[in-house]
Formats: C-alpha cells, sequence, structure tokens
C-alpha cells in the first residue's frame, strides 16, 4: 500500500491535473504580462500576447528563460508581486556567477513543503518517523525545504545542516534517525565513515532522500548496500523553489514531478523544439502555481526525459528520470560529449569506488582525458602485471562507454578530496 | 618454514616513498629488505620485517593499501657461481620466478628472495639440492 501525503490531488486523473495545468498557465502568462515589465518586453518581442495561450499546447509560443535572464533580471525584476507579500528569499550559491534569488510568499512556502512531504512519504516515512536533515541550512534551500516537509508529516526533525560528521553520526545514533537527507555524495561518505567506526549496528536509519547533485543507479545501490536501506531520489532547483519538484516513489523508477504546482517539457538539446515521451533533453519548467516568483519555460540545464505512464504506486504524476547530466557538465572531449555519471556508472560497475577524478587537457591540440581512481584493497595486489590487467579493464569498459580512450591512473585510497557538498570531479585544464 | 613479505602500494610523487618510511620509522618496524617495482603512476614497495602481521595490521588501519605474501628465502654464499647455482635448480624443474631480489645476509654472503607460485615445492627443492632455506623466524 503505498504511502502518500496528499492522495487525492498526487493520484488524479490525467483529465483533472491537465485541467489544473491549463488554468494555471493561462493564470500565470496573464499575471507575469501585466504585472512584469521583463517578462512583457520578452513576450512583445516574441509577438505573443496572454491571449494567444488558449491550450496547454500553445506553450510553445511562449519565450523560453534562462539563467541569464535570472541574473540580468537580479534582484527585483523578475517579481510578480511586491516584496511587501513576499515572506522569504533563498539563493544560489553563486559559483558559477552571479547570484540567483528566488522569492516565497507563505503560500509559495507552504506548497513547496508539501512537495517535500510527499517525497518523504513517498519514501516510506510517517509521524513516527526521525528525520535528519542534513543538507545546509541557510540561503540553500535543502535544508528549510525537507525540514518544513518533515514538519508537515509530523516527523521528528533534526536539523543538522550539512558537515560535521562525528555530531551528524553522534546525532543519528542517540536519536534513532530513520530517515536520512543529503547529497548523495555525503550520504556515501556517512556511510564509509559508518562502517570504518563499526557503528553499524547502532543506526536506525530505514531510508535516505538523497539529491541536489547528478548520481548514478550504480551508486544508489552502493549507498542502499552499504548502509542497509532504501535510497531515493529528489530534485529541485532553487529557480524554481528547492528540493521537492520532484521525487522518488518506492517504485525507484523515476521521480514525480509535482504537477499540480509545475509544467514540465523536454525539448531538443539543440533545436529546443519538445520531444516525445521517453527521449532525453533538457528539462523546462514552467512554475505556474508560484506567486512570488512564477517562471515560464525556465530551462534548467538539466539533461533527462519524462514518462507520463501511470506508475506502478498509483500516483498519476509525470516522472523525469534520474539526472543524466547538464548540459553545461557535458563535456566535449575530442568531440565527443561526455558526462561524469557516465564515468562513475564506468567505475562501480568495475567495483571501483565512485570517487574519482577526472582530468582534461589538451597536449599538441589533441584533447587527453585521465580518469584518476582510488585504488582498492580488493584490486591491490603483490603483482604488478595483475593490476596492470584490471586497469586495462577498466579502460576498455570506459573506451565501450565513452567511445574515447581514456587514461587511468591509480592513486591512494582518501587521496581525491571527499567532499561534503557538492562533489568537484572534474578539472578541465585545457585553454581554449 | 618461509617469509613473509609485505607489499605496499604506494603512488609515483615526491615525498610518497619518505612519508611511508616515516611511518614505518615512527612506529618502530624494524625493516630486513625492502624492494619497489615501479610504473609510471604507482609503484609496489616489497618489504620484509621483523613482526609481518603485526605490521600488515598497522599499516591497514592507516588507510596503506597492502598484502602480505609468501616467498622463499634461500641463503647465497658470497662466492662466485652459487647465485646461479640456485636458479639452475629451479630451471631444472621447470619453475618460472615472478620476481627475486636479495639483501645481505646476517652473518655472511646474501639472501635471495624468490617470488613463485608454489612456495612449498621451491623450498624444498632447494633444500634436497642442498641450500639452506631461510624461515621467518630465523631471517
Amino acid at each position: 500500500m503505498a504511502n502518500y501525503f496528499q492522495e487525492e490531488i498526487e493520484t488524479a486523473s490525467r483529465e483533472q491535473i491537465e485541467k489544473i495545468q491549463h488554468d494555471g498557465l493561462l493564470d500565470v502568462v496573464k499575471r507575469v504580462y501585466e504585472n512584469v515589465p521583463y517578462y512583457r518586453k520578452k513576450m512583445d518581442e516574441a509577438g505573443v500576447k496572454p491571449e494567444d495561450i488558449k491550450e496547454l499546447s500553445d506553450i510553445t509560443k511562449l519565450p523560453f528563460l534562462t539563467k541569464d535572464d535570472l541574473r540580468d533580471a537580479y534582484p527585483y525584476d523578475l517579481m510578480a508581486l511586491p516584496v511587501s507579500e513576499c515572506v522569504r528569499i533563498h539563493s544560489t550559491s553563486g559559483t558559477t556567477g552571479r547570484r540567483v534569488v528566488d522569492f516565497y510568499t507563505q503560500n509559495d512556502i507552504d506548497k513547496w513543503e508539501d512537495g517535500c512531504a510527499r517525497a518523504i512519504c513517498a519514501a516510506g516515512g510517517t509521524k513516527e518517523d526521525v528525520v535528519q536533515v542534513s543538507y545546509g541550512y541557510g540561503l540553500f534551500t535543502g535544508g528549510s525545504g525537507l525540514n518544513g516537509g518533515s514538519h508537515k508529516v509530523g516527523c521528528l526533525t533534526l536539523p543538522m545542516s550539512s558537515g560535521n560528521t562525528d555530531r551528524q553520526l553522534q546525532f543519528m545514533c542517540d536519536f534513532g534517525t530513520t530517515i536520512l537527507c543529503c547529497t548523495p555524495s555525503y550520504a556515501a561518505y556517512l556511510a564509509e565513515s559508518i562502517n570504518e567506526r563499526g557503528i553499524k549496528d547502532q543506526i536506525k536509519v530505514k531510508a535516505g532522500i538523497f539529491g541536489a547533485e547528478a548520481w548514478s543507479e550504480e551508486m544508489r545501490h552502493d549507498i542502499e548496500k552499504n548502509l542497509g536501506i532504501k535510497a531515493y531520489d529528489i530534485y529541485g532547483l532553487t529557480e524554481i523553489e528547492g528540493p521537492g519538484v520532484a521525487f522518488e516513489c518506492e517504485a525507484q523508477d523515476g521521480m514525480h514531478i509535482c504537477e499540480d504546482y509545475f509544467l514540465p517539457e523536454i525539448v531538443d538539446l539543440d533545436t529546443l523544439e519538445p520531444v516525445p515521451d521517453g527521449q532525453i533533453g533538457e528539462l523546462v519548467f514552467t512554475s505556474f502555481a508560484k506567486e512570488a516568483f512564477p517562471l515560464i519555460r525556465y530551462r534548467t540545464k538539466d539533461i533527462t526525459y519524462i514518462t507520463h505512464e501511470k506508475c506502478k504506486c498509483g500516483r498519476t504524476h509525470a516522472r523525469i528520470h534520474r539526472l543524466m547530466g547538464r548540459t553545461d557538465d557535458m563535456l566535449i572531449i575530442k568531440g565527443v560529449n561526455v558526462y561524469p555519471s557516465q564515468i562513475e556508472e564506468v567505475l562501480i560497475k568495475q567495483g571501483m569506488p565512485a570517487n574519482y577524478q577526472l582530468i582534461v587537457d589538451r597536449v599538441n591540440n589533441s584533447d587527453t582525458m585521465e580518469v584518476n581512481v582510488e585504488m582498492t584493497p580488493e584490486m591491490f595486489s603483490d603483482s604488478v602485471s595483475d593490476i596492470a590487467a584490471k586497469e586495462k579493464e577498466i579502460v576498455a569498459a570506459l573506451k565501450s562507454m565513452l567511445g574515447i580512450y581514456a587514461k587511468v591512473k591509480l592513486v591512494e585510497p582518501k587521496s581525491i578530496t571527499r567532499s561534503e557538498g557538492k562533489a568537484v570531479r572534474i578539472i578541465d585544464n585545457r585553454k581554449i | 618454514m618461509n617469509i613473509n613479505q609485505i607489499s605496499i602500494f604506494v603512488e609515483n610523487k615526491p615525498g610518497k616513498l619518505a612519508k611511508l618510511t616515516k611511518f614505518l620509522a615512527d612506529n618502530q618496524v624494524d625493516m630486513r629488505a625492502f624492494e619497489i617495482a615501479d610504473t609510471s603512476d604507482y609503484g609496489i614497495v616489497r618489504i620484509i620485517v621483523d613482526k609481518p602481521y603485526d605490521t600488515v595490521t598497522l599499516l591497514k588501519d592507516n588507510d596503506w593499501i597492502c598484502s602480505i605474501s609468501e616467498v622463499v628465502g634461500v641463503k647465497i654464499p658470497d662466492v662466485a657461481g652459487e647465485m646461479s647455482k640456485a636458479l639452475a635448480v629451479l630451471d631444472n624443474a621447470g619453475i618460472s620466478v615472478d620476481y627475486a631480489y636479495t639483501f645481505p645476509a646476517s652473518g655472511d654472503g646474501a639472501l635471495m628472495v624468490i617470488k613463485v607460485a608454489e612456495v612449498e615445492k621451491v623450498a624444498g627443492l632447494f633444500k634436497g639440492a642442498g641450500l639452506k632455506v631461510v624461515s621467518q623466524e630465523n631471517l
């Protein structure tokens, strides 16, 4: 029996969902055209008026919005309501450029927290659970989002924030955490620390809700095995609201988008034309239910595909496949598209740790790729030729996945920096 | 009967070898022999120590990647032709050697350490040929 937070809407018919989206789209287009000069200008330039949007499919007449728009409009130019109506802001880290902020009314926060509460219930959570939130709190959305969701479900919430592994593990043991929320790389790190300290018998965690960075199916199996839990993916982005935009259910077969708040599209990576279900492209969102900071056709740069088929869990909301990378994470090496997640997949299949570093350089006008991988006790042998044979196997597996040669370099354990936040996996030394 | 050799993974980077030897020194490990097999990116350091099992546990607890393996130690007197004599025993029996190295033996001559697949068989062959096989206890 599936565990829902809002069963009626989560299992609504496709007609009901499309009705909500249709009304929401018409409403939001009208709202932004009337109240947001930045949007009106964009729409006027594209030659589209609110009355041109009659059907859901008319959405393609509207111009896309990108992160550059959000930076240009910083701080207030995309707001659909005056600041006096807002109760909070969140912000991106700003590491890849100017900060992007999102504004929330109390209603926006309520809906966001509902999304997170749906995610917790989809992971089997009830009021009996103890939820440890080890995402960062503050301007980052991860901590507050799951914190609010956990309150709504009625769980005892441990607002740990990120980092301080000793304290994380102590609270996990002392208060019997049953659901852990953090980034997958931090979950892998915690699992490693737990096994190192031999305290696994004191850990009661049964489920993890992991997001904020791309991770592979293999990494999921690794974490599930090492911690003895079920690991659920969660998706979100600050620009749209934060975590809880989409989340996995017990079927672990794609993340359900809260389609009563967001209208998703997948567009072709080159032509930006919508693609059918099952076809890979860039994820685009229209956050029609947002009051303070609605975005229309926002290009997330996340690469995935979508399905509208009803899920085994009974939920009818469309599912996106786990993220396959980001359009800006994608490296072009020797003219080939390389996603870090592909390398991770190969390594884990080869029984290696997912902790790797990819170093790209250009020598004599030709790209070189080197993958640094940490040596494991299982792979180590007294014989150089045995190790070389294993190295060759990894090189061959990478070649078959990527289509290009990558040198594999074995490094000492723990020499690749472990992250407590988002992992830095790529060092691109090419001067182009 | 034989010698327990420890093999340790070390990256090919300045200071890595010194870090290992300092670690062993800080823990009062008495090393009898030290040898490196190197590739362009990493090396396998092979050592023979007084307390191999304690040392391997210590290394593993401190995140060194290492393993222990049995090797044959055979005494080579300081006389021309003695090494050839020992290796001829293996040649005659059709046994291939993975690797070998020597270090000064206590007393006179050298100790040759040989890595082979069948350690017991080789030790027996050496003894049968009148050579002195050295075990971990009487290093």
